[in-house]
């Protein structure tokens, strides 16, 4: 039976001169999972990526693919079929021979291309232009054949560098769908590097978020939204509010906790804690009601300051007593609007934990 | 804190897991280290403390070394001046006939220099057509033989060296500093002074040093012209007839110092205190007036009597290999042209078609490899390598010949008299200017393309031959085309290196020049002429409009 772990990277280190790129990198991806590999630039996602293709040879550590060690393969061995950033199309060849390039090198007979081809290019709809040369079509055209180029291998893998961050809004989100279908259909591993969160929440099984070489997270994407395990994770998706918080008691599901002068409020605490420890509380905008009749165990007052309509939610900004700023969502509220001093109210439950100074 | 693994142990191990890639580096390497680093070796080994004493305490010696100083010092500077105006005026002023002005600079390098030495000796030599016109009509008896008409007829085989060098100065300036000055009430020669000359000057002084090098090292006018005004190319030839290859190899050192000096001068210096590269965007449109009319007046004069003097010498060549005897039987004949060129006794232009088109394609296609694997490729002592491919552009080809000769007839490898040998010169000289084209050509490249390929299964030997070499065919093509006619018109680098049987072209025309047979020499000028368009028409043809081959 084949191994149910496809890659596994095992105390993976880089270094380029003095810059520590990758540190201590331990993953194991599944046989069939969409991961995502996401941070900002220079946070050592695409090294990684690189080093799996053995574009890179790593400086310390093993990478293992379908149970073998492939430290000391050249690119060319690995089996690892990758769409680039740029596309990296032949420009002089045709979509055809572009597609047909890694299996010519292979030397399977024509018939076989030719029909491989064909199956790559309808998976990527693009029936009909084989003929052409990459300089004469769209971004998005381009960037399909690069798709199918990397298919046409039946890898088990396939890595994706930043694929779509060439193509235009409208199109990154058709090409998203569509995407995520070919690897369902096809049960394909794709590791898929991005900078952009939406991308990754939207696409992925699991979503590794990188912080400075290093891996600050592993999860669904749900984990990743709603329970960043360190500030840095919570601060880079999507926008939270962080609230700094005394631990007053514990115990191993829950903490009670003081923040200012308010009531102390009971959360969940997914991390160890001790009493007396400052730990920070996220909450996110959508979270945090404005004068809301339910009330809920948080609950503080604060003036607004500032709104923005942004379509399907007004964004509130606002100031608290003691100065600090809050950003606050309020969805379907028809013709209501606040200004002067409003009560803010959470659930308790939408309060995260996350221990201080760990990033 | 942790190391990234690098240095040689970690690149050699790299190397070796990569087989494809190692047999490239490995044949580079090899070469390179047979033909430039072991003939060097063995010149100096072969030059001996006896030779120097020999070559300081001989007049002979002390007087030739004088000779090419003073002659190619004064060449360089006539050349470059030529060069500077004739350039100045197709790319500055508003005179007509720019095009045809470009094209007559062009045409001498279908020929080999020599050719301007015979067209020199046709004209103003003894028997020559001027120097007998003068010499019936106002009793002037016409002497240029030795200094003044090696002066003149190296400056005008050169002068299209220095153009093209200072062209590109002059085109990279952009006219915004010309138009800014003028705007601040910058006018005439001051404007010319203060912006285009200090702006074009290191392209200037380059092109100074590139034309002095050419000439120091020169074999082919010195020995037809030069007379009794002997020149160090010219002793080495004797010495090497005289099989005295130690005496030889002295003067071949003498001759490479320089070539070495302006070679690192260039790479340090001029690169450094270039003004060209700041000059940010050309903008297009923007014209520059920059020459009053009463100057554009002279400078026309000025191009079409160099123009005259050009397109008479190849007039000249050309009646002389069409017509019996011209000036004393001038009816046409085709005899000339069979007997040197298209008769089976004698080879010379055949051969150098031949020895040309083989060793082109090998100069180009290991450019090629040698530009892959140095900007791609990880492995130890890339900078030695880069630094030895790069190498044989310093060197005169006089030395390189005879590096060869000294170094392969005798010893563990004999290659003397073989085709091998002049193949392998020409290489080594045009190797490295395709080499420099095609390293910046790579760089223009993106590398993933290249990745994207290995990525897919191919290895270097693959990526290079399927990607790389498709992709870079425009500067490929250039670059062999330029090789090719490099190669047609050699003569110092293989005059120490021809047989019998592997006579070439430009050693026919001196063989014969020197002998007073004009006319075949003329006619071996003509058809080495014919060979080299034929040519270059027929890859037109191959390639349409992906070469440019006549760019004017």
């Amino acid at each position: 039976m084949e191994p149910q772990v496809l890659l596994d990277l095992k105390n993976v280190n880089k270094v380029f001169g003095n810059n520590h790129v990758l540190r201590d990198i331990n993953l194991q991806i599944e046989r069939g999972k969409f991961i995502t590999f996401l941070g900002p630039s220079g946070c050592g996602k695409t090294t990684l990526l690189r080093s799996i293709a053995g574009f890179y040879t790593v400086d310390e550590g093993e990478v293992w693919i379908d149970g073998k060690q492939v430290n000391d393969l050249p690119p060319y061995k690995r089996g690892t079929p990758m769409v680039f950033q740029e596309y990296a199309l032949f420009p002089h060849m045709t979509v055809f021979d572009n597609i047909a390039y890694g299996l010519d090198i292979k030397k399977r007979p024509e018939e076989e291309i030719e029909k491989r081809v064909k199956g790559a290019l309808a998976q990527v709809k693009l029936t009909g232009l084989e003929g052409r040369y990459p300089h004469e079509m769209s971004g998005g055209q381009q960037q399909r054949v690069a798709m199918a180029r990397a298919l046409v291998m039946n890898s088990p893998i396939i890595l994706l560098d930043e694929p779509l961050s060439n193509l235009d809004a409208k199109l990154r989100e058709e090409v998203r769908v569509e995407l995520r279908g070919i690897q369902q259909d096809l049960g394909l591993t794709v590791i898929y590097v991005t900078h952009d969160q939406l991308e990754a929440l939207s696409m992925s099984d699991y979503v590794v978020v990188f912080n400075k070489g290093a891996i600050d997270q592993y999860g669904t994407p749900h984990e990743i939204y709603y329970e960043p395990r360190t500030q840095y994770v919570a601060d880079f998706i999507g926008t939270t509010n962080f609230i700094e918080a005394t631990v007053l008691e514990h115990n191993e599901r829950e903490a009670l906790v003081s923040y200012g002068k308010e009531t102390p409020t009971k959360v969940l605490a997914k991390v160890l804690v001790n009493k007396g420890e400052q730990v920070l509380l996220s909450v996110r905008p959508e979270s945090l009601r404005i004068n809301h009749p339910d009330g809920g165990e948080f609950c503080i007052r604060a003036t607004v300051k500032s709104s923005m309509f942004l379509g399907e939610k007004e964004r509130y900004f606002l100031e608290d007593n003691a100065g600090k700023e809050w950003i606050v969502d309020a969805y379907d509220i028809g013709q209501t609007h606040y200004t002067g001093e409003v009560v803010i109210t959470a659930s308790a439950d939408k309060l995260h934990l996350i221990k201080k100074n760990n990033d | 804190m942790m190391k990234e693994k690098k240095g040689t142990g970690e690149s050699m191990k790299r190397l070796f897991k990569d087989p494809s890639s190692l047999i490239l580096v490995l044949t580079s390497f090899i070469f390179l280290i047979l033909f430039v680093i072991y003939p060097l070796i063995v010149v100096v080994f072969t030059s001996g403390f006896d030779n120097w004493g020999t070559f300081f305490s001989k007049p002979r010696y002390g007087k030739a070394l004088l000779n090419t100083i003073v002659s190619s010092s004064l060449s360089a500077l006539t050349a470059t001046v030529v060069g500077f105006i004739y350039a100045y005026a197709i790319n500055y002023s508003n005179i007509k006939g720019k095009k045809f002005f470009r094209f007559i600079a062009f045409i001498p390098l279908l020929a080999p220099s020599v050719m301007s030495g015979l067209a020199f000796l046709l004209l103003f030599g003894r028997g020559g057509m001027i120097s007998q016109w003068l010499n019936s009509n106002f009793n002037i008896e016409l002497d240029l033989y030795g200094l003044p008409g090696l002066w003149i007829v190296q400056t005008i085989s050169y002068f299209p060296l220095a153009y093209m060098t200072i062209t590109g100065v002059l085109r990279s300036i952009s006219p915004n500093l010309e138009i800014a000055a003028q705007n601040l009430g910058a006018r005439g020669f001051k404007l010319f002074r203060t912006i285009t000359l200090k702006l074009a000057l290191p392209g200037v002084i380059n092109a100074f040093l590139l034309v002095a090098i050419n000439c120091f090292a020169d074999f082919g006018n010195p020995k037809l012209i030069g007379g009794n005004y002997s020149l160090l190319a010219v002793e080495i030839y004797g010495e090497i007839i005289n099989n005295e290859p130690g005496l030889a190899s002295v003067m071949g050192i003498i001759l490479v110092i320089p070539a070495l000096l302006v070679f690192w001068l260039q790479n340090k210096v001029l690169s450094k205190g270039s003004y060209s590269t700041i000059t940010g965007k050309p903008v297009s449109g923007l014209k520059r007036i920059t020459t009053s009319k009463k100057t554009d007046t002279m400078l026309f004069i000025f191009n079409s009597l160099i123009s005259l003097f050009i397109i008479s010498m190849f007039a000249i060549t050309i009646l002389y290999a069409f017509t019996k005897n011209f000036g004393r039987d001038n009816t046409f004949t085709l005899d000339h042209i069979m007997k040197v060129v298209f008769s089976s006794s004698s080879p010379a232009v055949l051969n150098s078609l031949v020895l040309s088109l083989i060793s082109a394609v090998l100069a180009v296609a290991f450019a090629l490899v040698l530009a892959y694997v140095i900007i791609r490729k990880p492995f130890p002592g890339k900078k030695a390598l880069d630094f030895t491919a790069v190498l044989p552009i310093a060197l005169p080809g006089t030395f390189v010949g005879l590096a060869l000769i000294v170094a392969f007839s005798k010893g563990p490898i004999v290659l003397q008299g073989s085709a091998a040998l002049i193949v392998i010169a020409m290489l080594l000289k045009q190797m490295p200017v395709g080499y420099r084209g095609l390293t910046a050509a790579f760089k223009q490249v993106d590398k993933s393309i290249e990745e994207a390929a290995t990525n897919l299964g191919a290895n270097s030997q693959k990526t290079l031959s399927t990607i790389v070499f498709p992709m870079l065919q425009k500067t490929v093509v250039a670059n062999f085309v330029y090789a090719f006619m490099k190669n047609m018109n050699t003569l110092s680098t293989i005059i120490f290196l021809i047989t019998p049987k592997w006579v070439v072209a430009a050693v026919s025309i001196f063989n014969y020049a020197e002998t007073g047979t004009y006319y075949w020499a003329a006619a071996v000028a003509v058809g080495l002429m014919g060979a080299t368009l034929g040519t270059l028409g027929i890859i037109k043809l191959i390639f349409r409009d992906k070469v440019k081959i006549f760019d004017f």
